[in-house]
């Protein structure tokens, strides 16, 4: 049967990503309830609350990320605790370049969700989301990189200065160039000791993967209600995602297990909603028949974003009657 | 063999071809989180006496005042009123413990009602409430099942349990049960021949020593006729060092999926504008000679990733590659051995994901467990499927 559109029906995240949109917009907007309430109101852009660097479960309100970087450095000059806000530095120097990579995948028609991996201090991969390109829908960024560092040559100077980098000698994470026939590149358990930056949560394949890889931790920045497998939907980064019931029917306490790993939400999450918001609006300006929907805009930070913009509308459940002969969507 | 061939083959041929070892089976529909968590759940309520019955539209109502919602609970698989006779056995022995035999309150007719949650307020003041409207009170606390029951066997068991409960078919905690049985018996005809399959392009892999003794069949379903799209084993140990779990991208299902997305890559895109994919360490060629016989890229789908396609496992998928199937769109998955410890399928499992359906994911399949007759291909494999 033939689809009505390809551009309808991309094998993206795509309606998880507009949902997460819609919430934020709707999340920026003064509550009827707060209108006079002006002091800590949570609406606001930039917060001098710092990300939680506690390495644990992210909460379902990820916090709100990004001082700029001036206002950082203030706020390390005051604060006694110079070590953590290095750290803090740190961690948004590498999600910035994960964003770089998003802007690639925007760059290039895909869902922007960009990724890096830090070995050691030093980026060993990068990956963008190419499920478009490529007609495959498990091609997320996580993927890519992956599978970059474990089949591309490594660079030839050594990322890192103590010996770890595939060229270092003795390095027991380089194969040598017969087994692969492409020259030096890391083995499979580099991956054990690299932290992960990833623009969005990763969704629950990709996080069944970074365990079975036994990647060591994940900062992330916008939550994944819809898809999220590090505490969207599953935490699969702990214990395989299984709850544990203690005898009050709550979800108590379990042990660590080896392949677990820690997780960290909410780094520059702002800035990557706002690129999955940009990608929407640029696949509006191409869709061949929008349909009008007559809302007005609102006006949000200076810049008017409608909110009932004609995004090719998401496939969901209750839509997919259309597309399959005899499906069974429109159950849920 | 010229691959030309190769798609004229029909399922007969494909069987011949392969000798097939044929081992029968039943198809069993996985049940969802929703149906497995239904039935676990219960929640304390009070519920009183009503004397004189006259009385019990007077009581409700007051009922009504002190607890609105019933307390925020919905309720409404429970009835609100049950005779004595019709308590559980339990219960009508608790209570005629702490009543002198000649009590009204264990007339075989005598009223109860169920007041609403006991977090809404407490005993002594629903008590004294109830006074007020009643010449004779008698409350007491019982767990009933806080979500309705998914089927009428579940509701019975619960009436003698716990109270009358009633069971509404349109309750939507999985599959529609139409839409289920017909989606069965679309496949259950050739379900034992595409296992078969599976089991058999596992033994290849297992045997060339590319992967464990895993694998899936992709099928596309035509006007009720069925052909393989891809046909894949697993291939975690093609061209990696043989230690750790191994290629974790190259399990058997995400194999299958590249497959197919390798043949609508080249069907949508003309040879000059073909942009080229860097294989990367995915392993999304055929490679066995099951493998490379029976991919027929072309066959594909309906030009959407998996969308509608059938997949049959030898094993359920582990958390990964289930979230790549539904990812993917497919329309039906269909697995051999469970993988309790592993599994993303089940929602009974250790795991208990039961990602095949789950209302905040964005698509839903029908999944069925193939209970083998005989002992299945790859029984012993303990990772990651």
């Amino acid at each position: 049967m033939e689809l009505p559109n390809r551009q309808l029906l991309r094998p993206d995240y795509r309606s998880g990503y507009l949902d997460l949109i819609f919430r934020y917009i709707l999340s920026l907007l003064p509550k009827p309830g707060k209108l006079f309430n002006h002091s800590n109101d949570s609406i606001t852009m930039s917060s001098t609350t710092p990300p939680d660097l506690s390495l644990s479960t992210p909460s379902k309100e990820y916090p709100l990320p990004a001082m700029s970087e001036t206002e950082e450095e203030a706020a390390t000059a005051q604060h006694p605790e110079a070590t953590d806000r290095r750290e803090k530095t740190t961690h948004l120097n590498f999600m910035r370049q994960a964003l770089a990579m998003a802007e690639r995948a925007l760059d290039t028609n895909e869902t922007p969700v960009g990724c890096v991996f830090v070995h050691k201090g030093a980026v060993i991969g990068r990956g963008m989301n190419a499920t478009n390109r490529s007609y495959n829908g498990t091609r997320h960024a996580e993927f890519m990189a992956i599978s970059s560092i474990l089949s591309e040559p490594a660079p030839v100077s050594p990322p890192a200065p103590d010996g770890c980098g595939p060229d270092g000698a003795g390095d027991r994470h380089a194969l040598g160039g017969e087994a692969r026939g492409r020259g030096k590149k890391y083995s499979p358990d580099v991956l054990m000791e690299c932290d992960l930056y990833v623009t969005v949560e990763p969704c629950i394949m990709c996080a069944s993967l970074l365990r079975q890889v036994g990647v060591r931790r994940v900062f992330f920045g916008a939550g994944n209600e819809k898809f999220g497998g590090t505490g969207g939907v599953l935490n699969v980064h702990r214990g395989n995602g299984k709850i544990v019931l203690d005898e009050s029917g709550a979800d108590g306490g379990r042990r660590r297990e080896e392949s677990d790993y820690e997780v960290s939400g909410g780094w520059l999450r702002d800035e990557a909603i706002l690129m999955l918001q940009r990608f929407y609006m640029q696949e509006n300006d191409r869709a061949p028949e929008p349909k009008a929907r007559g809302k007005k805009g609102v006006v949000l930070a200076g810049v008017e974003v409608d909110v009932e913009v004609d995004l090719p509308d998401p496939v969901r459940d209750d839509e997919d009657d259309d597309l399959s002969d005899g499906g069974h969507g429109t159950e849920s | 063999m010229n691959p030309k061939d190769t798609s004229q083959h029909t399922p007969k041929e494909i069987d011949s071809k392969l000798a097939l070892r044929l081992v029968t089976g039943r198809l069993v529909p996985l049940k969802t989180t929703l149906e497995i968590s239904a039935r676990y759940s219960v929640v304390n309520v009070y519920i009183a006496a009503v004397f004189p019955t006259q009385k019990a539209s007077a009581a409700l109502n007051l009922a009504g005042k002190l607890v609105p919602n019933d307390g925020g609970l919905n309720l409404q698989h429970l009835s609100r009123f049950a005779k004595y006779a019709e308590l559980p056995e339990t219960i009508r022995t608790s209570i005629s413990s702490t009543q002198p035999p000649e009590s009204p309150f264990l007339e075989h007719n005598a009223k109860y009602f169920i007041v609403g949650s006991t977090v809404a307020i407490a005993e002594q003041d629903l008590i004294e409430a109830l006074s007020s409207v009643l010449d004779r009170v008698l409350v007491y606390t019982a767990p009933v099942p806080l979500l309705a029951p998914t089927s009428q066997e579940q509701a019975t068991l619960w009436t003698s349990k716990y109270w009358r409960t009633t069971f509404n078919k349109n309750h939507s905690f999985g599959p529609h049960p139409h839409l289920l049985s017909k989606g069965e018996e679309e496949i259950r005809e050739d379900v034992a021949k595409w296992m078969n399959l599976a089991a058999e392009v596992a033994r290849e892999s297992n045997k060339t020593g590319s992967g464990e003794e895993l694998g899936v069949v992709v099928i596309g379903r035509w006007n009720g006729i069925a052909r393989p799209i891809a046909v894949a084993g697993d291939g975690r140990w093609l061209d990696w060092p043989r230690e750790g779990y191994g290629n974790v991208t190259a399990h058997a299902a995400l194999r299958a999926i590249g497959m197919v997305a390798e043949g609508l890559r080249r069907k949508e895109e003309s040879e000059q504008t073909q942009g080229t994919i860097e294989e990367g360490i995915f392993q999304d060629q055929p490679y066995g000679v099951i493998e490379k016989e029976l991919y027929r890229p072309s066959e594909g789908s309906d030009g959407y990733l998996c969308h509608n396609l059938e997949i049959y496992c030898t094993h359920e998928p582990c958390v990964m590659c289930s979230m790549a199937i539904v990812h993917s769109r497919f329309g039906k998955v269909v697995f051999g051995q469970r993988m309790p410890k592993t599994g993303g399928l089940c929602a009974d499992g250790d795991l208990g994901h039961g990602l095949f359906w789950r209302k905040e994911l964005n698509w839903t399949l029908h999944a069925w467990h193939w209970e083998f007759d005989a002992v299945g291909p790859g029984a012993d494999f303990d990772g990651n499927a």
